[in-house]
């Protein structure tokens, strides 16, 4: 099973540009695909953590990834994730960049992520694409796992910075171009979302301050309805938790 | 302290009172010797307490990724400090093929450096263990108490800390697995090697330059980057660390590594 997670991927750029988006326009002619309205705050790091540990945020305690002025690492962080549970079980398992820490958090994968994981530039937007693209594709024969889950997370930093701007649209075609050359490299794919975006004056929660420290303007910011396309996945994916209890369902392991 | 001592007889006299406090507290207790240059001055001073012989087990843990000079070092004196060494290694991790600096570091250092840990404290019963770390060492470090509590998952709530004020210690604690004591809390990274140099200690060679480059902090062998640095004496390392305006452990990606995350956060609007 392949798990691709889409960070900030919202429909409300992806279905009015459906033409532009090839890959996306077939595949979700194909196979089933619906809107996860997060309960939960549509903080990345927490419903991250949420997906791959099946704990609630007062569970898990893990808001976001700085605290207290310091950035969390996966020590801070008092879970198992799906990945610890099914090596346990001696179920193979890969996790490759998921960003419920910066930078984010690998396991049996090695990843240097472009800009320590939070890409900004440009070169480091589009550089993730690839490096991640070219990663999941290098996964084959032996080394594939039962279990892939494998995150691309700088559409959020673009869909910050670049809400409304024609040059989102533009790297949603290169995730639609990612996601043409990974989408059949298993039977069952489900890709997903941690949260939507929209206008940052129109959020129903402001995630950061819409002018940063360094004076950058932030155009967009999160919104609770997520994404999810589902190919041959057993389970269906109301909240974030239901991926871990999905998967712990599906592999049959406690 | 009286006044006819100097500054490191005053730092010396403060550990041995709190390595000899930790002792009388704690029978199943266990010295950590990773053997850099602050745990091989913890070991002087453990067996300055003690009058040269150390009554409690030194606990070395082995990630199997250690230079080689590390553990020629470490066999060559624990012979001659005649000490309990126990070395401590998660060997169940090994054979599932974790290793150092491949993967997460997360998952190497937790796996071989705090379960080797834990099961070593599970195996011998340890209520307490003596660390040297100092808090000039890291911001982190800079939170932590002389006896420090740690809970049954091995925790640390920084927020939730006894006091120390006035040099009071509160050595006892009955709610928790086990205390960590850290007599070298209040020591720099210039004391330690004024210490070296007055008390002759033997020290690893990798902390002195060859070829322009130098260790200024030992760890495992795949994170762990020399500095350059001209500085192939003791004399010379005090000179060269006085005038410094890098951190100690520069050199450890994974320090570096967060101040690089912070700094890109914070453009990002992360306070």
């Amino acid at each position: 099973m392949f798990i691709i997670g889409l960070d900030g991927a919202t429909w409300d750029i992806i279905k009015p540009n459906i033409d532009k988006l090839p890959t996306f326009k077939k595949i979700l002619s194909q196979h089933d695909n619906y809107t996860i309205s997060l309960q939960q705050k549509p903080w990345s790091a927490s419903v991250w953590c949420s997906m791959f540990s099946g704990k609630l945020p007062e569970e898990h305690n893990h808001l976001d990834f700085v605290k207290d002025g310091e950035v969390q690492t996966r020590n801070d962080v008092k879970v198992d994730f799906i990945w610890d549970i099914l090596s346990r079980n001696n179920i193979s398992v890969k996790a490759l960049n998921i960003p419920f820490i910066v930078p984010p958090y690998n396991y049996n994968i090695y990843f240097n992520p472009p800009g320590y994981g939070v890409p900004l530039t440009q070169e480091e937007l589009n550089t993730e694409i690839t490096e991640i693209t070219n990663k999941i594709v290098s996964v084959t024969g032996d080394s594939k796992p039962e279990l892939f889950i494998a995150v691309y997370t700088a559409l959020d930093k673009m869909s910050h910075l670049h809400w409304g701007g024609e040059s989102l649209i533009d790297y949603y075609i290169k995730i639609d171009k990612a996601v043409n050359k990974i989408f059949e490299l298993d039977e069952k794919v489900l890709i997903l979302s941690d949260h939507g975006f929209t206008d940052y004056d129109k959020a129903p929660v402001q995630t950061l301050p819409k002018i940063t420290s360094t004076g950058n303007e932030l155009k967009g910011d999160h919104h609770p309805d997520a994404i999810a396309i589902a190919k041959n996945i057993p389970f269906k994916v109301n909240q974030p938790i239901d991926v871990f209890n999905g998967l712990i369902s599906y592999f049959n392991v406690k | 302290m009286s006044n006819n001592m100097n500054h490191l007889d005053e730092l010396e006299n403060k550990s041995v009172y709190i390595i000899r406090e930790a002792y009388n507290q704690f029978k199943k207790i266990a010295v950590l010797w990773s053997i850099g240059k602050d745990s091989t001055t913890l070991i002087q001073l453990c067996r300055k307490s003690f009058f040269g012989h150390i009554p409690f087990p030194v606990i070395h843990i082995d990630t199997g990724a250690k230079f080689e000079e590390m553990y020629e070092f470490r066999d060559k004196y624990a012979k001659e400090w005649k000490l309990n060494l126990i070395i401590a290694m998660n060997k169940e991790a090994m054979a599932r093929g974790v290793k150092c600096g491949e993967g997460d570091g997360f998952t190497c250092c937790n796996e071989l450096k705090t379960n080797a840990l834990k099961q070593c404290m599970a195996k011998h019963d340890f209520k307490a263990l003596i660390l040297g770390i100092r808090r000039d060492e890291h911001g982190i470090r800079a939170k932590e108490r002389v006896f420090s509590p740690r809970d049954q998952k091995f925790n640390w709530d920084y927020k939730n800390q006894p006091p120390e004020l006035w040099n009071q210690y509160r050595s006892i604690s009955d709610d928790q697995t086990h205390v960590r004591i850290h007599p070298l809390l209040h020591w720099t990274e210039v004391d330690v090697w004024k210490y070296i140099k007055r008390e002759n200690l033997p020290i690893n060679k990798l902390y002195f330059a060859k070829n322009g480059l130098r260790y200024r902090s030992l760890g495992c062998k795949p994170n762990t980057k020399p500095i350059k640095s001209d500085a192939d004496t003791v004399d010379k390392i005090i000179e060269e660390i006085k005038k410094s305006k890098s951190s100690e452990r520069a050199g450890r990606s994974q320090d570096k590594e967060a101040a690089y995350v912070m700094q890109r956060l914070r453009k990002l609007g992360y306070m």
